[in-house]
């Protein structure tokens, strides 16, 4: 990729986010809440798409990062008395390391043997927050306590119940998780990982140990799932089993493949389609797992490339 | 002085021994022609001798160190370099980026430290000398898997060249070539030839006379001889396992 194409797509990603920087104005309430909670989840789907859209491989089992970062950062706080800083800091290193671990024994298999290996851990670690209800009472989950609603930050108060500046915390991670992907996809590691999805054999024979590419993926993954879970659980001031299930796996697979898989905005256009459309379905029916159903099959049959993979492919080669 | 040699080298599969015993040496700077009939172990040989399969025994020396149990990755970065016989080139991406997948395991060897930066600008200088090399510069922004057959093949020496190894391993290079691309592919081999060994496995028997300094012939995994060019025209065991007369 030239310079001038690099400059392009750092401008249009800035762009994007000075647009979710506006949208606040024109938001009425109740939308205001509901971007700030998409904008956490597409931190979410953009570390899956770190797996999955570049590296080529697909987890069923990324709420279990996800989880790990809502439960370290929300236990900290509630049993130990952590502050919000120490605890998100923490949290998105247990969910890293979380990640390594589960890839030291997940990346020996590929395929389908993958997906079902991450399920299995993905599902240990949902049966462990409710098995040890004594300290996350389950799927009661816990209120985290007043005194973790906000903390100080070089000398400035940063009080979490206030709405507004929930939006400015959650727009500043997701700038921040846009930028380090978009550069990391343009790096010579974003190459790497690119290599090992098209061709892994090939890659090995050009000297590249393809296993530490494809962990050193599969952590960075699950450290911004895991900051994407601390996040929610410190913004919302809420833990509990459900995020750690199987639906928010599906959910982040689901939003990377609508936005486009391998696409740095792809996932975070697919949250916000995707939320919405839930949304929307769930005021007329209790089924509204039925759209995420209906909406998976039909991408992986028709539409296996999403939005942004399309417009790739039609004219905006040069979209990282 | 041997670059890569191999001592009593066997591998079998299901009781049917593909290389049984081989003992073979090649020389630095030489082009090693490797031929024999189908079935004959030729594959299987360097396929043991790049790593992608592991000997039931035997030893595979590089430069004096034994490298029978490193992995296949490991052995390129060491210098061992494998063109696919078939085909493998990373279809969904560009030419330019084919190369420089390459290219960048070149640049982080060349770098001084581990963790020091690869310079981006390092990795188009090489990705570029390669595929003018190999005559593909003029379709650099196109999708590899749109390039015909025989540029496909050229990518495929091209990628391996770009991580400019001390030993090229080319596994049927021409299979599939037309004419005046096999002439485009000799031009290639006297081009590079002047830094490199190569072991050419070949069905193309003008071509391994024309370019090979010695050759090695298999016939039921086993070395039914060895010798230059000449001398295999004319050895009868070889004229009657391979040429058939």
């Amino acid at each position: 990729m030239t310079r001038a194409t690099g400059r392009k797509s750092l401008v249009l990603h800035l762009g994007v986010v000075a647009l979710l920087f506006l949208l606040q104005f024109v938001l009425p309430e109740y939308h205001h809440l509901t971007v700030t909670r998409i904008m956490i989840l597409a931190v979410f789907a953009l570390g899956y798409n770190v797996l999955f859209g570049y590296t080529g491989l697909l987890s069923l089992g990324h709420a279990m990062f996800f989880a790990c970062g809502l439960y370290a950062a929300g236990l900290t706080v509630y049993h130990l008395g952590w502050d919000v800083l120490p605890a998100f800091l923490f949290a998105v290193a247990v969910a890293g390391a979380a990640a390594a671990a589960v890839g030291m024994i997940a990346l020996r298999t590929t395929g389908v043997a993958f997906m079902i290996v991450t399920l299995m851990f993905s599902q240990v670690v949902y049966l462990a927050t409710l098995y040890f209800s004594r300290y996350t009472r389950g799927d009661e989950g816990l209120v985290l306590p007043a005194r973790a609603r906000s903390f100080e930050l070089v000398g400035i108060h940063v009080n979490l119940a206030d709405p507004v500046t929930r939006y400015y915390i959650a727009l500043g991670l997701l700038a921040a998780g846009i930028l380090v992907v978009h550069r990391l996809v343009r790096s010579g590691t974003g190459r790497e990982w690119i290599a090992v999805r098209e061709n892994e054999s090939r890659t090995r024979m050009l000297g590249y140990n393809t296993f530490s590419i494809k962990l050193k993926a599969l952590t960075v993954s699950g450290a911004l799932s895991g900051a994407a879970g601390a996040a929610y659980a410190l913004l919302f001031a809420y833990v509990g089993s459900t995020f750690a299930s199987i639906q928010y796996s599906i959910d982040a697979l689901l939003f990377t493949l609508l936005g486009g898989a391998g696409t740095v905005l792809g996932p975070v256009l697919g949250s916000f389609i995707m939320f919405y459309l839930i949304d929307i379905f769930s005021e007329y029916t209790t089924a509204y797992l039925l759209a995420t159903g209906v909406v998976l099959i039909l991408l992986i049959l028709y539409f296996s490339v999403g939005i942004l993979g399309t417009l790739r492919r039609k004219w905006l080669h040069w979209l990282p | 002085m041997s670059i890569l040699s191999t001592r009593d080298l066997s591998k079998s599969f299901g009781g049917i021994a593909a290389v049984d015993g081989v003992d073979f040496s090649v020389k630095e700077r030489e082009i090693r022609g490797i031929i024999g009939p189908n079935g004959a172990g030729k594959t299987t040989l360097v396929s043991l001798l790049s790593g992608r399969i592991r000997p039931d025994s035997g030893r595979i020396i590089y430069r004096g160190v034994d490298i029978t149990g490193s992995p296949s990755w490991k052995r390129v970065r060491l210098g061992i370099a494998y063109t696919f016989q078939i085909t493998s080139v990373y279809p969904g991406l560009t030419v330019y980026e084919n190369a420089a997948i390459g290219a960048q395991m070149r640049a982080r060897q060349e770098s001084a430290s581990r963790w020091a930066r690869v310079r981006e600008s390092h990795v188009e200088e090489i990705s570029r000398e390669c595929l003018r090399l190999t005559g593909l510069e003029s379709s650099w922004h196109k999708p590899a898997g749109e390039l015909a057959y025989g540029h496909q093949r050229l990518l495929e020496i091209a990628i391996g060249l770009a991580l400019d190894p001390p030993l090229l391993i080319l596994d049927e290079p021409t299979q599939g070539l037309s004419e005046s691309e096999i002439e485009e592919f000799i031009r290639l081999v006297g081009h590079i030839r002047v830094r490199k060994t190569i072991i050419l496995i070949e069905h193309n028997m003008p071509l391994v006379m024309a370019l090979a300094d010695r050759i090695t012939v298999m016939d039921q995994g086993r070395v039914l001889a060895e010798d230059d060019p000449a001398r295999i025209r004319q050895d009868r065991r070889v004229q009657e396992a391979y040429l058939g007369e």
